[in-house]
Parts: C-alpha cells; structure tokens; sequence
C-alpha cells in the first residue's frame, strides 16, 4: 500500500516537472535540469531501475 | 516560436535516448533467466511460497530444489545469493543441485535465495550486469546481483529497519537485506516474507542442518570461516580442522554473536529446530580498495592493490599473486558443506546425511567450477528450470 502511494507520488512529480519544463521561459539550462531530475523518477516509473 | 520548441525537443528526445540507453541494459538483466539443470538427485522443485503465501506472484518468491534419498535420514537445507554479490554460494548450490545424489536424508537446495537481490545491481559500484563461467562445452552466463533486494520490489525503505521480533534498530538498508530479516513474518516486507518461508520450511520439514554461502571482503574480519551459534559450534569446529587436516585449506570458526539480530546464523536456531551454520569465502571483489570491478577480477580474485595491502598485513586472510580465485571459494564450500553433513551424521547417527557425487576443494581448484555445471541445451526434456 505505501508503495502504491510512493509510485503515486513519482508519479505526480513528474507530471509536475515535465509541466513546469514545458512552461520553463528561462534558460535553456534551467529546462534541462528539470530533464534530469526527472530522469530517476521516470526509471523508477517504468520500473527499470 | 519555433526555435522555442526545438530548443525544448532536443534535450527532451536526448533524455529518452539517455533513458533508453542506460535503463534497457537494466530491464534486460531484470528479466534475464538463469537455467538449472535438474541433476541425477532431483526429485521434485517447489517454490518458497508454498511455504510463504505472502510471496506467490512476487518477485520474493524463488525455487526450492528437493534431492530426497534413496534411504530416509536427516535433512538439510542449502542457501545460496542470500547475497547475490557473493556468487560462490549461489555456484556451489547450482553444483549441488546438478550433481549431488543423495543416499540417505534429504537435501533441500535455494540457490536465489534472495530471487530479487540477484535482479538489482549496484551501478555506482560499477558492478557488471553478468558474469560468465567458462565450462567444458562453452560459458554459462548467470546474473551478478547485488546485496539487497531492488527497491522496484520493496519500497520505501523506513529511516530505521526495527528488526522483527527483537525490535532492535539496524540500518534502514537491512530491511531489503536477507541476512537481517530473519526469521520473519507471514505479513512483514517482502524480504521478511522471503526468510519466513525458510523458517516454515525448516519447521514444517523438520531440518536439521541449514547451510546458509556466502562470501566476504578481505579486509572484513569475518572471512574464511565458519559462523555458528552455541548449538551448532561443536560441529563447524570439527568441520574446521576435518578440511584444515585433510584437505589443507583454513576456515576457522567464529560464534554466532547472540546480540546481533536478524542473521541466519543466530535466528535459524533461535526460531526454529535447525542447526545454523554460514559459511564464508574470502571475495576480494568485495573489498574497496582495488581496481576496476571487472568480471575477471570477480572470477580471479587478483588485485595489485590488494597484494599491496597484504603485504603491508592490512588483510585478514593470506593474499598472494595469484589472488583468491573463484574455484577455490566454491571449492571450500562444497567441501565444508559436505564435511558439516558428514560431522552432523556422524554425532547423529540416526539422522545421517549421505551425499555423493559433489566434487571437493581439491577437485574445483583442479577443474575449475566450469567442469560441475551441466549444459542447459543437452539436458533432457523437462530437465531444465528457469531462475
């Protein structure tokens, strides 16, 4: 059950950061490093790592 | 605005790429299956959760290899990759498996003991996905895992693991590692469900021995040795000296201290009707001052930094140039293992334990583990689990 709650949560923070990449004005580097914070919560999502 | 979507695009699509990259080698291993050939001794394979409702369908769950006799006698149990870093256990289960016969007794063999440890890796260790051991008739690949149990099967992981019964507090890792949940519970986290189907399986099958392979850091005291509580130490003393007298290798005893909680060999005992014994090998792999973590090192046990260190008397066990090999880890355990049958049978007489067919130290170290694995492809039909 918690852990059903923590993939929730991945996944709620993911839809938040590719949201906030999408709306990202600043500079190029500030979207990237939403990319790779997402990058764990997205392995982790899919279930590979 | 065009030039405002291309300059999102392309870090977006490297990021898949990345993500593709690095995680489908990871998803692969996951999923890679590992064949046991079913030996002349096999009579039947169960799965741990027949003993463990709680682990049907989970990645917890894992075969259990039955060798019945041809006469009744004692029975004994036969752990491997309780560690799935150390592979020495997991190789001298699989030769138990694919090679023992059992004459008298009954010999239940877990070589992925901790099924979901053998899946997870440790990339910031620059760990290998696989290792393969050359055999007579080609390589036979199997997993390299890691300590505990991946966090896709069991997550989170609580600040403090309160050990279950003695709520004494261990690190928060342990909850995943199977050498600190014991002896479990039918309910618990997946890795306590994964030791309270051994301990059901102890109790319900009445075993007497319980071998429980491992391998350990050079620089770790305990290393080499015999770990065994009060009630199993008159036996791993003789198994001791019986191999240092006959067969020429050192693996001293060490107690089973009584205040540290959730290892096999202190719970084993204390939770139900077995003798506990943990065996260790010396795995330089293991320890952290050396080179690369490649797979040769993981079979040859040769790393100058270590050989640095042994002569400067850093190490706990004796290193010289031509390291500490996999075959004779393996060999040392197929050894004690058998000797702690003999030694068992022999104190009880009405419960023997009598195995043939397992090659000993002097012969691993000569043929190489290679020479003991059977060929998946060569086996007969029905002959061969997956793992």
């Amino acid at each position: 059950m918690i852990m059903i709650a923590y993939y929730v949560i991945t996944a709620f923070l993911l839809v938040l950061l590719a949201w906030n990449f999408v709306r990202e004005k600043g500079p190029r580097a500030e979207a990237v490093l939403y990319l790779l914070v997402m990058l764990p919560l997205l392995l982790r999502l899919l279930r590979w790592k | 605005m065009k030039k405002a979507v291309l300059a999102k695009a392309v870090p977006a699509a490297a990021l898949l790429g990345l993500v593709l990259w690095g995680g489908l080698p990871l998803l692969r291993h996951r999923h890679f299956g590992i064949p046991v050939v079913k030996g002349p001794g096999v009579t039947a394979v169960l799965k741990l959760s027949e003993f463990s409702p709680g682990l049907k369908g989970t990645p917890g769950d894992t075969n259990v290899y039955v060798l019945q006799g041809r006469e009744p006698g004692g029975k004994a149990l036969l752990m491997g990759d309780t560690h799935a870093n150390e592979p020495e256990g997991m190789l001298a289960a699989i030769i138990f498996i694919e090679n023992a016969v059992v004459e008298k007794g009954t010999l239940y063999v877990i070589p992925f003991f901790n099924n979901s440890a053998s899946r997870n890796t440790r990339p910031g260790d620059g760990y290998p996905l696989y290792f393969d051991v050359p055999t007579d008739w080609g390589r036979r690949r199997f997993r390299f895992g890691n300590r505990d149990a991946s966090p896709l099967d069991q997550w989170p992981d609580p600040d403090v693991y309160i050990h279950y019964p003695d709520r004494q507090l261990l690190s928060y890792i342990d909850v995943r590692n199977t050498n600190r949940t014991w002896p479990g519970r039918a309910a618990g986290p997946l890795m306590e469900r994964v030791t309270y189907g051994a301990m059901e399986l102890m109790r319900r099958e009445k075993i007497d021995v319980a071998v429980d392979i491992h391998g350990a850091e050079t620089m770790f005291p305990v290393t080499n040795c015999i770990v065994a509580p009060d009630r199993s130490v008159k036996i791993a003393t003789l198994a001791s000296l019986t191999v240092k007298a006959t067969e020429g290798f050192e693996n001293h005893v060490e107690m089973s201290p009584s205040g540290f909680r959730g290892l096999s060999h202190r719970e084993i005992g204390d939770h139900g009707p077995s003798l506990p014994f943990l065996l260790e090998a010396p795995i330089p792999f293991l320890d952290q001052p050396t080179g690369p973590k490649t797979t040769r090192f993981l079979l040859d046990g040769k790393d100058p930094f270590l050989l640095s260190l042994s002569k400067k008397k850093k190490l706990f066990v004796p290193y010289g140039e031509d390291g500490w090999p996999l075959e004779k880890r393996v060999g040392q355990h197929t050894s004690v293992t058998l000797e702690i049958f003999r030694q068992f049978s022999k104190k009880t007489a009405a419960r023997p334990i009598a195995i043939r067919g397992v090659p000993r130290y002097a012969e691993v170290v000569k043929s190489g583990v290679g020479r003991f694995l059977a060929d998946p492809a060569k086996a007969a039909p029905g002959g061969v689990v997956m793992n």
